[in-house]
């Protein structure tokens, strides 16, 4: 009977390996390139021209 | 769309591998649980019993399980007089070891409080017994009679006379009388069966004599 | 600056936005609605069962509202009928908007939640007759009710897989991530936390593999996603490091689903189990710092943003207290610490500040931003707003403050074998009478909430001018706007 700790520790290295594998694929296809594009997507036209009034100098 | 994929695939694999972990392992590792012999299956008045624990939410306020003397005083309080350990509950589907202690903890209560008169009029009125209690009182699981109407089968409950209705006789419920023979029941005090399980059940040489209900020190006899 | 579309012209986004909008208000409103009856329901249970401990002889003659009953039909009311539909009603607006296209097949998720709620009546009136499955959180009855819940939330997942399989947005933001991760482990977390084969501590195991994680992979994952689209959106600046929420997304997913286990340190389960819990729980403070960093970076120099927006109010008073109760809970999962906090109203308090004060909090701000959007008028009024906002808030505060310090002198009684159990009780009692109060507190604000929430939608009377709390300082807006805020 393998202890139940060192069962668990080979399947998180396991899954961890397979996690980085899948980060260095999703790196390599250009996931990560426009980073700054990505954070701004939920962004239209129409966001940036609104008037805010804490944006407005006193 | 294959980032979409991805993304499904990528979750389902951390749920997985956390159900794999915590739900599938342990069921490898439980399955050959020793069962205690001196522990018997619920009678079909203490299943019943049970069933109305669970039905009127006493896990919420009761929790049933006794924590390792070296981490805490669970034992030192009169509570068991050795950690609970999981043959405890071979017999419980599901478990109810419960989260909260509102009130004082339930799994050796049937070895601590055996008598079957101070349970009914516990339930029926907490605070006929233990006047700080703030345990709800389940005049439900009981009938108001008045005394010409007794049937010689009725379980009469004797309720202090001050707390008593006024000129009627409480006959326990079956529901109650079940409720009792469960809470009876809940005595673990055998010896915990040896596996091979870390952190579980001292070695042979230092178990506690069989039939001991609590060790010197506890401040409480009551619950 | 550029826009999201570099390539689409001005009005066909707005265009797409409006479509959007237009798509899922049928299924949102019918959430948002049912979310807030069961927000009623489920505050008069609660106070019902917090006057119970302090008037323990109150309401005892039927058994129908016996404590036991009473607090179950709270937890699960508020749970799966207020956090849930409402969730089910930001995911359905939300998604569109974030994949640039039209809800797909509407109608599936309009039945999908009327199935959840049919489950919910069943569930509850199960429960009320005494019909209980004995597990905490997953009480309504696994036969009879569970099985309306799966498939009307899958019902609402499918749309919104589809919506996204047939979504045009060139990258897939973070809070798709958050709420398709939701949609994904809810389902498989309930079946398994439901099967019925389970004995003994197993099944202890299995209930709280499921019921931290329901906490953790549903209610936090749903609310985090809607966090991390409002503070930008609002604020019109974006998220301050999408690195940081890469990391974040990921190590809270792989971390939070492993700490089930630490709800019964000290019981009776493998060792190896509560330690890979408490591990998991230590850990869990790389996703919390993350996402804390980020919620707060992006907001720093803006927090006057809190006197004009609602939405704001609501979102980042939650985010913050999303950062407190999950560094809470990692210090509460320490075995020194557990000792003493277990089995005790600290417990309570800690989950309050989850489900309140974060998942209920941002789905306030998030309700405050979308329902403008769902029936294209403003919010009726500003006062109600302040009102709802500063009952909320000055109750769950009481509520935390109460029984932490209920909790921690309830605990320190308990692990002394010397003092007796009654000492335990008695030290707890002013505790319970503030919660009561603070329950009538929050009871009130969610009247005014709801009162407010039945104007806008079924007066039809005309709403203000400009977003509600805006009048504070009146603002003009450049031309070309349609006129509703931010």
């Amino acid at each position: 009977m393998i202890p139940a700790s060192f069962a668990i520790l080979v399947a998180g290295v396991a899954i961890g390996v397979l996690a980085l594998l899948a980060f260095m694929w999703a790196w390599r296809r250009g996931e990560f390139d426009d980073i700054d594009a990505q954070s701004r997507v939920i962004f239209d036209a129409r966001d940036y021209r609104l008037e805010r009034p804490w944006e407005t100098p006193e | 769309m294959t980032r979409v994929w991805l993304l499904l695939i990528g979750v389902a694999a951390t749920v997985g591998f956390a159900a794999i972990v915590l739900v599938a392992l342990p069921r490898v590792v439980l399955i050959d649980l020793p069962v205690p012999t001196e522990l018997q299956p619920y009678t079909e008045a203490q299943a019943r019993g049970r069933q109305v624990y669970i039905a009127n939410g006493c896990l919420y306020c009761h929790s049933q399980q006794v924590r390792d003397a070296a981490f805490t005083t669970d034992v030192l309080r009169g509570w068991g007089d050795r950690a609970s350990v999981p043959s405890d509950y071979v017999y419980d589907r599901p478990a109810l070891l419960g989260t909260m202690r509102t009130g004082p903890d339930l799994i050796n209560v049937g070895a601590r409080l055996p008598d079957t008169e101070w349970h009914l009029i516990h339930l029926y009125d907490p605070r006929a017994l233990v006047d700080w209690s703030i345990m709800p009182a389940y005049p439900f699981l009981f009938e108001e009679k008045d005394s010409a109407a007794v049937q010689p089968s009725d379980h009469v409950v004797r309720i202090p006379v001050q707390r008593a209705p006024a000129g009627r006789v409480v006959v326990a419920k079956p529901d109650a009388l079940a409720l009792v023979d469960y809470l009876l029941s809940l005595r673990r005090l055998y010896p915990a069966p040896v596996t091979g399980m870390s952190g579980h059940g001292p070695p042979p040489e230092t178990q506690a004599p069989p039939g001991t209900t609590g060790a010197a020190g506890a401040a409480d006899a009551t619950p | 600056m550029s826009s999201a579309h570099a390539n689409v012209p001005l009005h066909e986004e707005l265009d797409i936005r409006l479509r959007a909008d237009a798509s899922s208000s049928g299924p949102a409103l019918l959430c948002f609605t049912c979310s807030i009856i069961w927000l009623l329901v489920g505050s008069v249970f609660g106070d019902v069962a917090s006057l119970k401990l302090h008037f323990p002889d109150w309401l005892v003659r039927q058994g129908w509202l016996t404590f036991g009953r009473v607090r179950t039909i709270h937890l699960n009311t508020m749970t799966y009928g207020w956090a849930s539909l409402a969730m089910l009603g930001v995911s359905l607006w939300i998604i569109p908007r974030l994949v640039h296209t039209e809800l797909r097949w509407p109608r599936v998720a309009t039945v999908g939640t009327i199935v959840w709620n049919v489950g919910l009546v069943i569930g509850i009136g199960m429960i009320i007759a005494g019909r209980n499955d004995g597990l905490e959180w997953l009480e309504m009855d696994r036969y009879m009710a569970d099985p309306f819940l799966v498939v009307g939330g899958g019902m609402v997942g499918i749309t919104l897989l589809a919506t996204l399989l047939a979504g045009r947005a060139p990258y897939l933001y973070v809070s798709v991530w958050y709420i398709m991760g939701a949609f994904v482990w809810f389902p498989v977390l309930f079946v398994i936390g439901n099967w019925p084969t389970f004995a003994g501590v197993e099944s202890a195991g299995a209930n709280w593999f499921y019921a931290h994680n329901a906490l953790g992979l549903w209610l936090t994952a749903v609310c985090l996603g809607a966090v991390y689209y409002f503070i930008p959106k609002v604020l019109g600046r974006p998220i301050y490091s999408y690195q940081l929420s890469l990391l974040g997304f990921w190590t809270l997913a792989f971390f939070y689903a492993l700490n089930g286990m630490h709800h019964v340190i000290g019981g009776p389960l493998p060792t190896w189990m509560i330690t890979t819990s408490i591990v998991a729980s230590v850990l869990m403070v790389i996703p919390v710092f993350a996402v804390a960093v980020n919620h707060h970076m992006t907001m720093v120099g803006r927090f006057s943003a809190l006197r004009y927006s609602p939405t704001l109010r609501f979102v980042v008073l939650g985010a913050i207290a999303y950062t407190a109760v999950s560094l809470q809970g990692t210090f509460t999962s320490l075995r020194e610490v557990n000792r003493i906090t277990h089995f005790t109203h600290w417990t309570i308090a800690h989950s309050h500040v989850g489900v309140y004060w974060f998942v209920t909090f941002v789905l306030f701000g998030a309700m405050y931003y979308i329902m403008p959007r769902l029936v294209r008028r403003e919010w009726p009024s500003g006062g109600l707003i302040r009102w709802h906002f500063w009952l909320v808030l000055g109750g769950i505060a009481v509520y935390v403050i109460a029984l932490t310090i209920a909790g921690v002198a309830q605990g320190l009684a308990l692990i002394d074998p010397q003092t007796p159990f009654q000492q335990s009780v008695e030290v707890a009692n002013a505790g319970m009478i503030w919660r009561s109060i603070a329950g009538g507190v929050l009871t009130a604000g969610h009247l005014a909430f709801a009162w407010h929430f039945w104007r806008m939608l079924r007066l039809r009377e005309a709403g203000l001018e400009m977003p509600p709390l805006y009048e504070a300082r009146p603002v003009v807006y450049s031309p070309g706007g349609d006129g509703t805020g931010s």
